[in-house]
């Protein structure tokens, strides 16, 4: 099929051209007859002489083109942003890690009666907001927020007894911190032993979660990190915000390239294969922008160098391999079409309804049910996503040092 | 001025031991009566209306009324409260098949740090801290009587399995960590009677109500119980039978 259609344009009266049908594969274009009117700037400009031939965007879908899939819709009208590159059952087993947005993948996860690891469950008695407070049941062990993808290999290695990190025990004012899960125990540990025995027991679970999964999902965070430079241990937080001290002679800053990034989940996933060969992997990247950089950038260029690098490194991931799916929750909450509607006035903290609608996109995806409530009745089951709290970010302590 | 006592089913106990101990107190000195059973202690169960604490659980409200005559707690009553240490909430748990409280060391188990188990306690003893804290809000100020001692042969040691060791830990803590919070308001919480307690720190048999019943003391630790509250409170000496 070829169409040709001439575009003339006079000096008073422009002509508007006229765009063929073909380029649209059927839809109605909006300014056909009794349409909405001509919009100049979403009207592509059509040369002279102008001549459809066959090509490969005839055959794309709807969605993948911005004026039908992004333009003419609202933010909160867009369909198929993410189609599954394989199913996610209720019958596997699923565990999680990553930055703090990743807690609400988790919390989804059981809500709506996934097969979700939790090897270290809350004691007993111990209310649902103290047990968050306390790092449990946030993710698949009590291992708190995973900012950086080696922060997750390294944890792997010393469950493994692969890596014996320098940083041992951080003591403040009598109280003890474990330096790679320094909120989890908010006021510390009680004791050396008490630290010990703790951490003992979660290398112990984090040792067998990797031959317990099917589908390991993790949530990048962020690319800084601070780095211990004997032994290149990567910490959670920087010595001396939430625990221990800072001192240049042991601690360096680090900003993770995308090589980087790719080198260590190439590296996390041959691991955790070698425990379950059929292994998937879900990976996010959170929408959550940097509360500080530690860079000489302004945080907004620091945030975006920090997103698309991690945002790169899963498309890298995905394309590499069939067993890893990439979930666009960066893209539904923090792209310019969602026009910020989903962030909170700071523009940083994800709004209950921005994770609802994330939340509900994904398991609307792979044909999940509505979140179980205890007393759900038929018409609160059919309710979007509900979304308790903000989650525990780590970094946050980070306003309070601002000058 | 008479001595109320009311609380949770542990009072039941603390009744029969004053029933027997009648002759040595007169019955207008002291009145004993429970409220309800424990699991009432689960939910906000008062408030503070008017300037006076009143009972907004139906339960606990209507026992106060029938037995003891009151709509309300006024701050020239003394009141003796036999509530916060049913650890047995605490413990009757399967979750401690695998889990321990950490400073017991046990290898192979989720270790419950202290700061996490203080949490749990205070979770669990709520609506009784929040009762306490209305009365003394009000200029009433109570003492408090402990539940006795777990009962060596609870399900959840003779069935389940959990480790005794693990079950005495949980009650000792709780029971420690609710004194110590009574004592920041100055309040005394009156343990149980020496000698009511086995060498590993449960309710001795003989103590025991026995039967089906693995929380409750019998008329026996009644007495001794009632007995020690009247020695420490009124200074009544008073001889218990056991």
């Amino acid at each position: 099929m070829a169409v040709s259609q001439a575009h003339r344009a006079g000096p008073c009266r422009p002509v508007r051209p006229r765009v063929p049908r073909a380029l649209f594969c059927g839809h109605t274009r909006r300014d056909e007859p009794g349409g909405p009117a001509f919009d100049l700037d979403r009207s592509p400009p059509v040369p002279h002489n102008f001549t459809i031939m066959d090509n490969p965007y005839q055959q794309q879908p709807q969605r993948a083109f911005w004026r039908s899939a992004v333009a003419d819709l609202s933010a909160i009208e867009m369909h198929g942003v993410y189609q599954p590159s394989f199913a996610i059952t209720p019958d596997m087993r699923i565990a999680a890690a990553g930055s703090c947005f990743a807690q609400h993948i988790a919390a989804q996860f059981k809500a709506r009666g996934f097969g979700f690891l939790d090897t270290e469950p809350a004691p007993p008695m111990l209310d649902a907001d103290s047990a968050k407070e306390f790092g449990y049941g946030l993710y698949s062990a009590r291992y708190g927020n995973i900012y950086s993808v080696r922060q997750l290999v390294q944890l792997f290695d010393r469950a493994a007894s692969r890596f014996a990190p320098r940083d041992d025990i951080w003591e403040t004012n009598g109280k003890y911190y474990d330096p790679f899960r320094p909120t989890i125990q908010p006021g510390g540990f009680a004791s050396e032993a008490e630290l010990r025995l703790d951490r003992d027991f979660h290398l112990c679970q984090v040792a067998r979660l990797l031959e317990q999964t099917d589908l390991f999902v993790f949530t990048f965070g962020l690319t800084e990190a601070w780095v211990n430079r004997h032994d290149g241990a990567v910490l959670p937080t920087c010595p001396g915000t939430h625990a221990g001290r800072y001192d240049p002679e042991t601690y360096a800053f680090k900003n993770f390239r995308v090589s980087e990034v790719l080198e260590d989940a190439e590296s996390f996933i041959a691991m955790a294969r070698r425990h379950n060969p059929a292994m998937r992997f879900l990976f996010t990247v959170s929408p959550v922008p940097l509360t500080a950089t530690a860079t000489d950038q302004h945080v907004l260029p620091a945030t975006v160098y920090s997103k698309s690098v991690l945002r790169a490194a899963c498309g890298e991931l995905m394309e590499a391999h069939d067993f890893v799916d990439y979930f666009p929750s960066y893209e539904l909450v923090a792209s310019h079409p969602m026009r910020g509607i989903f962030f909170r006035p700071n523009m940083r903290n994800v709004a209950a309804e921005g994770v609802a609608r994330v939340m509900d996109i994904f398991f609307a995806a792979h044909g999940a049910a509505a979140p179980v409530a205890p007393s759900a009745t038929e018409e609160q089951a059919s309710e979007p996503a509900t979304v308790s709290g903000d989650p525990a970010c780590d970094e946050e302590i980070l306003e309070f040092f601002q000058k | 001025m008479t001595l109320f006592i009311c609380g949770n089913s542990h009072v039941r106990a603390l009744r029969a031991g004053m029933q027997a101990l009648a002759g040595q107190v007169p019955a207008t000195q002291v009145t004993v009566f429970p409220l309800g059973t424990a699991d009432n202690e689960a939910a906000p169960f008062s408030t503070i209306e008017n300037g006076r604490v009143v009972l907004t659980n139906g339960r606990f409200r209507a026992k106060l009324y029938k037995n003891f005559g009151f709509t309300s707690f006024e701050p020239d009553q003394r009141w003796g409260l036999c509530l916060g240490t049913h650890n047995a909430r605490l413990f009757r748990n399967e979750s401690w098949l695998r889990a321990a409280p950490a400073w017991l060391g046990l290898p192979g188990m989720q270790p419950v740090p202290e700061a996490v188990f203080a949490q749990m306690v205070a979770t669990d003893q709520q609506h009784i801290r929040a009762f306490i804290d209305q009365l003394l809000e009000t200029g009433l100020r109570p003492f408090l009587i402990s539940a006795p001692w777990p009962v060596r042969h609870h399900p959840i040691m003779a069935e389940t399995g959990v480790r005794p060791e693990i079950v005495q830990a949980i009650d000792a803590r709780a029971r420690a960590l609710f004194g110590a919070w009574l004592a920041e308001r100055g309040l005394d919480l009156i343990q149980p009677p020496h000698g009511t307690a086995d060498a590993e720190g449960f309710l001795k048999p003989e103590m025991a109500k026995g039967g089906d019943d693995p929380y409750h003391g019998n008329h026996r630790y009644g007495q001794l119980m009632m007995a020690k509250v009247l020695a420490e409170i009124l200074g009544v000496s008073v001889t218990a039978e056991a």
